[in-house]
């Protein structure tokens, strides 16, 4: 009896074998699933590009000139409530019109048919990287190394820029547009999260990808339900910390799922 | 009657084979490169290095040689080591350089320091590498001005004496002694990446082996600070306001990023970065140099408007002219930074705190011819 086990167990170990073996070869895919992010930029809900001229809430004219913003976290809502985070980092320059950006979950994140309700984001680095943030230890195609992070660095906060956004405004409605404003919100206290609710519930499977329509609406930044203030008052880093507030509170005012 | 043709033509074959051999100079045996690990000094990003184009100690010996080449001119008489003088940080101490048959250019040439940090290259950045960087001034009319098939041309078959035989150094370089423009510039692209600065003052006392003085440390602060009077200009910390764009980030004082910096109302004579973009809003705006080696490689901006660094201090202190793109960060609309005189001498020092001259004597980056 136990010579006839021994006789059987060998060559069913080795089929068991060659079968698992087989299963993680070539019947499943393994690569990640993307959210892409994809993003228009506004004005009061027109579709604008960089370097159009505007007209702001004192009928002046106003023409934003550079949009660079740091997007994190990209992150789904399951049924029970928990967030799944792709950790992804990605800067976003709107110039002269639209970008996006890729939430890239991996593989070992997601397990089959979860179901997400939510989708979320934040504008800027996540604080565990931005402390003592040393853009020269990362290779140069990274959003945060010496060449990713160009013009979005403080080294004097060791902080990098949540973003920017700059531009001219007219003193008054007609007037040359002169005026310089520059909002520069950075350092962690200044980092935001923004939430949306999914049309619809999604099923997503391993491998999947997706994409969602944004919109930015840049004078929404300026009023909005935290507050408002004048562009041509504001001039370089926003004139106070009151107004950089305001303006990243502005923002889940500003961005808008759109599909 | 076919005795005398045959000595005829053994003659010429002669003299064909002797001809040949002294084209054909060196002796190609085998292929055996050594590769050059680039050694990335302190506080300093790593260097992106082309993946068809690695460092080799053969390529940067022959892109030396190159580099310093005047058969890359019309006329023989100028080499890329002519408008980027060692003594001018690789740079041009005349406002536009001097073509071949005396033409003269409309930018004032770059310091070569640092490029292979570089994410594009001339004032307007319409080169992309530092290959593609190479390409341009050998075939511009107001500089090199010869086609790049007759620069093959010569340096296949040309005798260049001293024992020089490029088709000899292009085999050791790359394989081949088959010259090519596209191997030309990535030997020349291979020596400027060698072309490193990390050994000034400022350096020194980052790696925590010297000391600023106070006036250095003073002019240092300055420039990380913002600018402008907070009663004129929000936010202003009466600081120089340099790092916007000189961030020092990657210890290259550039953010390799294009701006205009208020020089004129209008952009006619030199328009710039819209000339490869066609962006309008990029009018008038141009690379940011870096600023090591800046009391070295003057005259100053893309035309060599300011002979100076107290002139272009006193630029940056006006706020500048406006225009449609004139940079935010310029206080054109509140009366400049409004630095007094001794904020000024500090700014200056700080600048002269950059300069190192271990590089620009460096004896690998000389002529060698």
């Amino acid at each position: 009896m136990s010579h006839n086990f021994r006789n059987f167990i060998l060559p069913i170990a080795i089929i068991v074998l060659l079968f698992s073996a087989g299963c993680r070869g070539c019947g499943e895919d393994t690569s990640p699933t993307v959210i892409g992010l994809h993003t228009q930029i506004t004005w009061n809900g027109e579709n604008i590009s960089i370097g159009d001229t505007v007209i702001d809430l004192a009928g002046r004219e106003v023409r934003p000139e550079k949009l660079f913003i740091y997007i994190s976290d990209i992150s789904l809502r399951q049924a029970d409530g928990e967030w799944v985070n792709s950790k992804s980092l990605a800067r976003l320059d709107f110039m002269p019109t639209s970008d996006f950006v890729d939430g890239v979950f991996p593989f070992e994140v997601l397990n089959e048919s979860n179901v997400f309700d939510s989708i979320r984001f934040s504008v800027g680095v996540p604080a565990e990287l931005n402390t003592d943030g040393v853009p020269f230890n990362y290779p140069n195609d990274h959003p945060l190394g010496v060449v990713g992070s160009a013009d979005m660095f403080w080294p004097l906060m060791s902080s990098y820029f949540t973003m920017k956004f700059e531009g001219k405004v007219a003193n008054t409605p007609g007037e040359e547009i002169i005026t310089p404003f520059a909002m520069h919100p950075a350092t962690n206290p200044l980092f935001r999260t923004l939430s949306f609710a999914l049309p619809d519930t999604i099923t997503l499977y391993p491998s999947e990808n997706l994409s969602y329509q944004f919109e930015f609406d840049l004078a929404k930044t300026i009023n909005g339900s935290g507050g408002t203030f004048n562009l041509n008052e504001i001039g370089h880093t926003m004139g106070n910390v009151e107004n950089a507030i305001i303006f990243v509170d502005n923002l889940k005012d500003a961005w808008t799922l759109i599909e | 009657m076919i005795f005398p043709t045959y000595k005829y033509l053994s003659a010429t074959i002669v003299t064909i084979m002797i001809l040949a051999v002294g084209c054909d100079c060196g002796k190609r045996l085998t292929w055996n490169t050594t590769p050059y690990t680039i050694d990335i000094p302190a506080f300093f990003p790593p260097m992106d290095i082309p993946a068809d184009n690695p460092m080799t100690v053969e390529g940067i010996k022959l892109g030396r040689l190159l580099f310093w080449e005047k058969a890359l001119s019309l006329d023989k008489t100028i080499s890329c080591g002519s408008c980027h003088s060692p003594d001018a940080s690789f740079s041009d101490s005349d406002q536009f350089s001097v073509g071949v048959n005396g033409t003269l250019g409309n930018r004032n040439a770059s310091a070569i320091i640092n490029m292979g940090w570089s994410t594009s290259f001339f004032w307007d950045g319409r080169a992309e590498s530092l290959e593609d960087q190479a390409r341009v001034p050998v075939a511009h009319p107001l500089e090199m001005n010869v086609d790049w098939g007759t620069v093959v041309n010569r340096l296949q078959n040309d005798e260049f004496g001293n024992e020089l035989c490029y088709p000899q150094l292009f085999f050791d370089a790359f394989g081949t002694d088959d010259i090519s423009e596209n191997l030309s510039v990535k030997a020349i692209a291979q020596f400027m990446r060698t072309m490193i600065s990390a050994d000034s003052k400022f350096d020194r006392w980052r790696r925590g082996e010297t000391q600023l003085t106070d006036l250095e440390y003073m002019g240092y602060q300055l420039f990380l600070k913002e600018g402008g009077d907070p009663e004129d200009t929000p936010g202003g910390e009466f600081g120089a306001d340099c790092f916007h764009c000189h961030g020092e980030a990657g210890l290259q004082f550039s953010d390799y990023l294009f701006h205009n910096n208020g020089l004129d109302a209008t952009f006619e004579n030199d328009p710039g970065r819209v000339d490869v973009t066609g962006w309008v809003l990029d009018s008038g705006k141009f690379k940011t140099p870096t600023l090591r080696n800046v009391a070295l490689s003057g005259p100053f901006m893309h035309d060599g408007r300011f002979n100076t660094l107290e002139e272009v201090i006193e630029h940056y202190n006006s706020g500048g002219v406006p225009s449609t793109t004139i940079d935010t960060f310029m206080k054109y609309t509140s009366g400049g930074l409004q630095l007094a005189p001794q904020q000024k001498d500090a700014l200056l020092a700080f600048l002269h705190a950059l300069t190192d001259t271990t590089f620009t004597v460096n004896p690998d980056f000389q002529d060698p011819h």
